[in-house]
């Protein structure tokens, strides 16, 4: 049976339709397992997951006028096994080659299964490649997946039958969407929205070019070290902040010093999933939404994280409305449709699930498609944050973007070291090159 | 070749501190509390207003208040200023001339000494060294010590197994002593939990109740600030979703718990979102 898409998926639809360049629109990862699995009990795992999950089986077809539908299919993942004869010593190139081999390609939405698997095996290790597209899978949704495949694999294992998995259907999710309560919520964010972004200046980026996307984005890694990490975590301790508020902080900061103004705006993801229905779907259902942002130039680190703070809380009430939405609304009345400056992911959901006795570490190696940048914050407790900056080489060079990562470093371990100095004394020190 | 510019860091909590190998219990007759070096000199390689310090200087004063309370007599020590090359040995290799102005030397306000309490002179790492602290603690009747102040990984921990050597029973309290990093922090508690002492929290000596975050009310504790949320308005059984608790807090709440041996994660915590859910799984996984 047919069934009409959810706002995010028909959004991810658009994208992939119109742009003519659907593999921009891939999601992968890479799940190492710090040993050996059994392949066979991976595959049957595999196979229930999908047999259990209509949402992961489904198609996108289109009719004449192009008004796409989703219809479930019956199609099962395929898993590639490739022996290689030796151990990989750099486990980040090796994922490189991996990414530029199986990223470049585009997925047909109406035919293809949306995943797909590469288990490589090392005499020592074995590694799951995983791409899929957007339109089945957000970050949120990568994590459900690997939930009930790490279950299915150990029941298995331990010779029981495999458990239910209790996966949201798109008919619970349009009924969902199109319920009162939910279009109310959504009128209400759209006239909250517009309103706060009409009493706020435009947004910049680090860049001014409005170069499109061509090619699929560059990513540079960086991370801080465990002493810049703990006296982070110690600072957001000391002004009763999270220690994501603090980075956010520091990345306004930055953003405030390329434009001199002390007003900026960030893209920031949201989850958006409000109920078990919507928690219990591994489809796209994230939104990247804007954070106006007002720094209280005169204050400490103290006063930064608390205006960020509560700017999220109120964001998290507008997030089910699309960002799409929110562009079109913006053009409609004749204004600027760059709604945010840099994007910015936060991905705290670090878990390290077993493969029986097999511990795993999991790999994002591609988050979606940015067309101008997107920083990937990767928490994982107490061990110090990760980032990524996914950017559009038409827009950044090389250089540019590692200056970028180069200021979130130390303005990171100057503010936290110090966390009274005012965000003014901290921008001033990002203009002059302190 | 000074000692450098320090940071700061959170202090340890309980559940990160590595299970002592010796079962001791303090007992406040047979206690002496060391604050060690809490010189302006020392403390100012941290800086004005660092959080490390004001956090431990808390904690130290709490613990000083308790063992007056409970009778147990107060040491400190401090290193004298100008010391010349005989006196210093091999520091002024190591660490160069030292203390030198007199301004620097007195302990810091905040823990002044009172004439209850008594001053030693610091002479080597351990506070035992060239100096009658072991004798004066015979005199008292005293065989265990408490220890607290800076820096961890040198004088705090040597005097610590100094003292394990002399038979006299070390407990170092993990968050009222700071250190260069919280890396050699963690190293000093290890070293002394594992070989020469016991190591224990400001709370568990002074006898604080701790939250306990596996239960209903234990988590109220902790997560009703978080949602701003008043206790009487709360429903264990409604989503915290809806109270506007966002993932990065669930995730620092999953990290507490790994910390308690409870491995949990984010998507089935979401899945059943709320309160009353949440302490029957981590009930069940207690009881796995």
């Amino acid at each position: 049976m047919a069934l009409p898409l959810t706002d995010s998926q028909h959004a991810m639809w658009l994208l992939h339709t119109i742009s003519g360049q659907g593999n921009l629109f891939n999601v992968a990862e890479c799940l190492e397992f710090h040993g050996k699995i059994d392949a066979a009990l991976f595959k049957a795992a595999l196979h229930h997951v999908f047999e259990q999950t209509e949402l992961l089986r489904s198609h996108f077809i289109h009719d004449d006028s192009f008004t796409p539908s989703i219809i479930v299919g019956n199609i099962q993942p395929s898993l590639n096994i490739e022996y290689l004869d030796h151990d990989i010593v750099s486990v980040a190139e090796f994922m490189s080659q991996q990414v530029a081999t199986t990223l470049g390609k585009s997925f047909d939405l109406a035919t293809d299964c949306l995943m797909q698997f590469k288990l490589v095996r090392t005499p020592s290790q074995d590694y799951c490649f995983i791409v899929g597209h957007h339109i089945v899978l957000d970050g949120y949704g990568f994590g459900l997946f690997h939930q009930a495949l790490t279950r299915c694999y150990n029941a298995l294992n331990a010779g029981k039958p495999m458990p239910h998995c209790q996966f949201t259907t798109q008919q619970q999710l349009l009924d969902l969407h199109t319920s009162d309560k939910y279009q109310q919520r959504l009128s209400e964010a759209k006239a909250s929205l517009n309103q706060w972004l009409d009493q706020h200046p435009p947004s910049q980026s680090f860049s001014h070019s409005e170069a499109a996307i061509t090619a699929p984005n560059q990513r540079y890694h960086f991370g801080l070290t465990r002493p810049q990490w703990q006296t982070l975590q110690s600072a957001a301790n000391y002004v009763d902040a999270a220690p994501s508020e603090i980075l956010l902080s520091v990345i306004a900061a930055v953003l405030a010093a390329k434009h001199s103004t002390f007003e900026v705006t960030l893209g920031l993801v949201m989850m958006n999933r409000h109920c078990a229905i919507e928690f219990s779907c591994p489809t796209v259902q994230s939104n990247v939404l804007p954070l106006p942002l007002t720094l209280p130039s005169a204050d400490g680190l103290k006063h930064v994280a608390k205006h960020i703070n509560k700017q999220i809380k109120r964001l998290k009430s507008l997030q089910c409305y699309r960002v799409e939405h929110l562009k079109r609304d913006r053009k409609q009345q004749g204004k600027s449709i760059e709604i945010s400056g840099p994007t910015i992911n936060i991905l705290p959901f670090t878990s390290h699930p077993r493969y029986g006795e097999v511990t795993t570490r999991s790999h994002i190696l591609s988050a979606g498609t940015t067309d101008d940048l997107m920083i990937q914050i990767y928490l994982n407790g107490d061990e110090p944050a990760q980032f990524d900056i996914d950017y559009n080489h038409a827009r950044y060079s090389s250089q540019q973007i590692s200056a970028i990562a180069q200021a979130i470093v130390s303005t990171a371990s100057r503010w936290t070291r110090t966390p009274a100095l005012s965000c003014n004394a901290i921008t001033q020190e990002l203009e002059h090159g302190v | 070749m000074s000692i450098p510019k320090l940071n700061h860091y959170a202090l340890p909590r309980a559940a990160e501190l590595a299970p002592n190998r010796v079962e001791w219990q303090l007992e406040p007759h047979r206690a002496a509390l060391l604050i060690h070096d809490v010189q302006h000199y020392f403390v100012s390689f941290y800086g004005q207003d660092n959080p490390l310090v004001t956090a431990m200087i808390e904690n130290i004063q709490r613990i000083k208040a308790y063992c007056y309370e409970h009778d147990i007599p107060v040491y400190y020590t401090a290193q004298p200023i100008k010391q010349g090359r005989n006196e210093r040995g091999l520091l002024l290799d190591m660490w160069g001339a030292g203390l030198q102005d007199p301004s620097q030397q007195p302990i810091v306000d905040a823990l002044a000494p009172t004439e209850k309490d008594t001053v030693l002179t610091k002479w080597r790492y351990s506070a035992f060294q060239k100096c009658d602290f072991e004798s004066q603690l015979q005199a008292q009747q005293r065989d265990q010590l408490l220890i607290v102040g800076i820096y961890g990984h040198i004088g705090v921990m040597t005097t610590a197994i100094d003292a394990f050597m002399r038979d006299i029973q070390p407990f170092v309290v993990a968050d009222a002593i700071a250190d260069f990093t919280k890396d050699e922090h963690m190293m000093a508690l290890h070293i002394i939990s594992q070989r020469a002492g016991k190591v224990l929290t400001t709370a568990e000596l002074i006898g604080e109740a701790s939250t306990d975050l596996t239960t209903l009310d234990g988590l109220k504790a902790f997560i009703l600030p978080l949602i701003d949320c008043e206790p009487d308005e709360f429903d264990e059984h409604e989503s915290l979703i809806d109270y506007g608790l966002d993932s990065v807090q669930v995730m620092n709440l999953i990290s507490l718990w790994q910390q308690q041996g409870i491995e949990t994660n984010f998507i089935e915590l979401a899945q059943v979102p709320t309160l009353a859910a949440w302490v029957e799984l981590l009930e069940t996984r207690m009881a796995e």
